[in-house]
């Protein structure tokens, strides 16, 4: 029953204190609070008095899940950040409530994460991540017929989307606070957490899979299908409304081209293939972070039709 | 008193650890925030910062060499500032070529980076001190005081308990699988994707077994008259003394930062 | 001076890594030291030979050492001095995949073995894990099902079984590997007596090496042929297990009576 030491969740997400200016963390505190009072209440009335020990150790579960890592290749291992399992299994308000639990655990007892700008660590990884990955979820699983095909869709689809999201958002917010300018920010965190977000894709699946064989009530469908499509809707909403939101937070839409023109390698490297797409596909508006967005859009629909064709593979194996 | 290893707190006989959990709390947020608002540059306001910083440390018997190594935790994350070195506009400092282009290191750039990683250093240095002086119930009693929502700190509370348990238990899970992870000659271990997937279902399986578990906690608390209701016992007074001990830091605080400004 | 075993001692000249497999192979640990991180010691100097063919029991009180010493033995934990040498091989990181294969130990909690959603696919990982043949695979699990007389369970799931059947599908996930040496920590506790009795049937009839960490001497003296006895980390007492079990003096003054 021994742990040799172990470092705590190694996503690169957690943003320490000092990366943000005290502007961004207060306005990412005040939308942080907001997020969990809501999730508080709503949560509350929901549970009743089972609330506190259930959230509770299912937030200590989250933590351990954490822990829980698969050898890709060499030293590298996946991981799972669970916000969209979260939302999954315990609904929006549940996974809100437990996910920024453990952030705060984490920030408060592991030094994962500041305190100071726990705000924006809430807003990106308990609140941001579980609705996009919610909201995707109730939306791909109206899509599909099939229960079992549809769950496991869903599923990766919904968890890689809320990894990749919540992560642009950070990359705002590192932005806004003047520490990182977006035009390498944002394909560095978008690009970066896209991989991760891989890892966090198959295992959300596997633990999906695991719970539809053992327990499947706990995945049956509650609520009524047009709140479904109210949550779809509101998930991606915020997800489309973050990544539209990027652009806003360079200060100077062409500082990448000012940029790259003085002296910076990386970024005139990084300029060059987005102001050709922007070239061909909006001529004329040289718009660098449209053209980000538009990359990372076909990015994701490639990962999204590959993991459509992964789990129909699946479920004719398993039925075979 | 058995604590965890994955725990941070460290008891020891000292002035850190006898005060009040809520100036310590309150001392450190004031601590990280000032530091936060020390402009870039101000380099020897930095320096009275960490002074003022070590003092505590050496205040707590944490002793130096373990809170620096401790805080040496967010060094990963300051890649994501690395960029602000080459794309501050300034004046070159260093220029090094790489393929077909010069990357260029601006003076400016140069400062905002150290700046920045200086501040962080020293923001995660505090919460050290804080998370090894004081235990967490603790902590949670004193964000109750400061009013934070009492559901909320239950639940923390509750994960609190529970973190070590459920987390030990992934990490015998996972032992189990290394033991049966073997193979006859060379390499084994099938696909990534197989991988995955079994560690999904690790994942699954741990979820259903913190539900039972939950359930099980519920029970015993319904079976001791529990309602719903958070009841807990007040915090003790707040003693002046511990308030006057902190009044000196944040006096410094302040000083510092009229300083900084002014000489720059 | 414990009890030689006669073994035909499997360490070539070199040091290298050779895994000689005469009759009598053997696991070998000499002044084994073992400290938890926090500094306390755990394992104090311990000296044990172990051969193929026997089937000997760890006794003791609690944190004499015993569940330590057994996760010695597939390199969960590594000596922090001393050595443990697996049918002469040296427990390291690349010997791992193979040692694992030679060695199954099955846990206490066998909550902690069954991790997959049915019997059949926690007796099939090891098999699949070592990249085995789907005949293969099928074919050792209904095996070690038999083993254990589960083989009904192979599609239940491991989550809703007993913990009677759960401690026997975790035995089958580490049978399904054939390993040499089979290690057990306190395989009869939390079992009812019918459970237990299976147990001891099929312990006594399993031809692989046996080591188990228990606390049930009428266990001990139904199954095992010799009998460790350890205490403070170091071995104490080594001998036939009618013999030791018979000294009431010993087994008093190591907590076991």
């Amino acid at each position: 029953m021994l742990l040799s030491s172990i470092l705590p969740t190694p996503a690169p997400m957690h943003i320490p204190d000092g990366f943000l200016s005290l502007t961004v963390s207060v306005v990412c505190w005040v939308l942080g609070a907001a997020g969990v009072g809501i999730a508080l209440w709503r949560s509350g009335e929901e549970l009743g008095e089972r609330q506190v020990p259930l959230m509770g150790v299912l937030a200590a579960f989250i933590f351990a899940a954490q822990m829980l890592n698969f050898t890709v290749a060499g030293g590298t291992s996946g991981h799972l950040i669970g916000g969209a399992l979260a939302a999954i299994l315990l609904g929006p308000w549940g996974a809100i409530l437990t996910m920024s639990t453990v952030v705060g655990i984490q920030a408060l007892l592991f030094q994962d994460g500041g305190l100071i700008v726990m705000g924006a660590n809430i807003l990106n990884l308990a609140i941001i991540a579980p609705l996009v990955g919610y909201g995707i979820f109730r939306g791909v699983t109206a899509l599909i017929r099939n229960r079992r095909w549809s769950i496991l869709a869903a599923g990766i689809v919904a968890s890689w989307f809320s990894v990749v999201v919540s992560a642009i958002a950070a990359a705002i917010q590192l932005a806004f606070s003047g520490t990182s300018p977006l035009g390498v920010a944002l394909p560095a965190m978008a690009g970066v957490h896209a991989l991760i977000a891989v890892g966090e894709a198959l295992i959300t699946t596997g633990a999906l899979s695991f719970i539809l064989a053992v327990r499947p009530d706990l995945l049956a469908e509650s609520e009524s299908r047009a709140k479904g499509w109210g949550w779809a809707l509101t998930g991606l909403l915020i997800a489309v409304s973050i990544t539209l939101f990027a652009p806003l937070a360079s200060p100077n839409p062409d500082g990448l081209e000012r940029v790259a023109e003085d002296q910076g390698f990386m970024a005139a490297a990084l300029d060059a293939p987005y102001r050709l797409i922007a070239d061909y596909v909006l001529p004329g508006v040289s718009n660098d972070a449209v053209a980000t967005i538009l990359a990372g859009a076909i990015g994701a629909l490639v990962v999204a039709g590959i993991a459509f064709l992964v789990a129909r593979a699946r479920h004719r194996r398993s039925h075979s | 008193m058995h604590i965890h290893p994955l725990d941070t707190f460290q008891p020891r006989e000292s002035v850190v650890h006898e005060l009040d959990a809520r100036v310590k709390l309150v001392t450190a947020l004031l601590l990280i925030i000032a530091t936060a608002l020390t402009p870039d540059g101000a380099w020897i306001a930095y320096i009275l910062i960490w002074l003022l910083i070590l003092a505590i440390v050496f205040a707590s018997r944490l002793g130096v060499i373990p809170v620096l190594r401790r805080s040496l935790i967010a060094l990963p994350f300051t890649l994501a500032a690395l960029p602000i070195l080459f794309s501050t506009p300034g004046d070159a400092l260093l220029v090094i070529p790489m393929f077909s282009r010069r990357l260029a290191l601006s003076g400016a750039g140069l400062v905002r980076f150290s700046s920045i990683l200086l501040k962080s250093w020293f923001s995660v240095q505090v919460a050290v001190v804080l998370t090894g002086s004081t235990s967490f119930p603790l902590l949670l009693q004193a964000m109750r005081s400061l009013r934070m929502p009492k559901v909320l700190v239950a639940v923390a509370g509750f994960t609190y308990r529970y973190i070590f348990v459920i987390a030990d238990e992934t990490m015998r899970l996972m032992r189990a699988r290394s033991a049966r992870s073997a193979a006859y000659n060379g390499k084994g271990g099938r696909s990534v994707l197989w991988r995955a997937s079994v560690t999904g279902n690790m994942a699954g399986s741990m979820f259903l077994r913190s539900l039972e578990r939950s359930e099980r906690i519920y029970a015993a608390m319904v079976s001791r008259g529990y309602n719903g209701e958070i009841r807990s016992l007040s915090a003790p007074e707040l003693g002046v003394s511990d308030v006057l001990l902190c009044l000196p830091v944040v006096a410094a605080l302040v000083l510092i930062q009229v300083m900084a400004r002014l000489w720059l | 001076m414990p009890a030689g075993c006669g073994c035909i001692g499997a360490d070539s000249g070199d040091g290298e890594a050779v895994a000689v497999r005469t009759m009598e192979t053997c696991i070998d640990i000499h002044d084994l030291v073992y400290h938890y991180p926090d500094g306390r010691v755990a394992l104090d100097g311990l000296v044990l030979t172990l051969c193929a063919g026997e089937k000997v029991a760890l006794v003791g009180p609690n944190g004499a050492g015993k569940s330590t010493l057994l996760l010695h033995l597939n390199g969960i934990l590594r000596a922090t001095g001393g050595t443990v040498r697996v049918y002469g091989q040296d427990v390291t990181d690349d010997n791992l995949p193979r040692i694992r294969a030679q060695v199954g130990l099955v846990f206490q909690d066998p909550d902690d073995q069954l991790f997959s959603p049915t019997v059949f696919d926690d007796v099939a990982y090891g098999p699949m894990y070592a990249g085995l043949s789907e005949q293969e695979i099928r074919e050792r699990v209904d095996w070690a099902l038999e083993q254990v007389g589960m083989v009904d369970y192979a599609s239940r799931y491991s989550h809703h079984l007993s913990v009677g059947e759960k401690k026997r599908a975790a035995i089958a996930t580490v049978l399904s590997m054939h390993p040499d040496i089979l290690a057990l920590d306190e395989p009869t506790a939390g079992l009812d007596p019918r459970a237990r009795r299976r147990l001891i049937e099929l312990l006594q009839v399993l031809e692989e090496s046996l080591v188990a960490a228990t606390h049930d001497l009428d266990f001990v003296a139904e199954v095992f042929d010799r009998t460790v006895v350890l205490d403070s980390g170091q071995v104490v007492a080594d001998g036939p297990t009618g013999l030791i079990l018979a000294d009431d003096e010993l087994l008093e003054r190591h907590g076991l009576r």
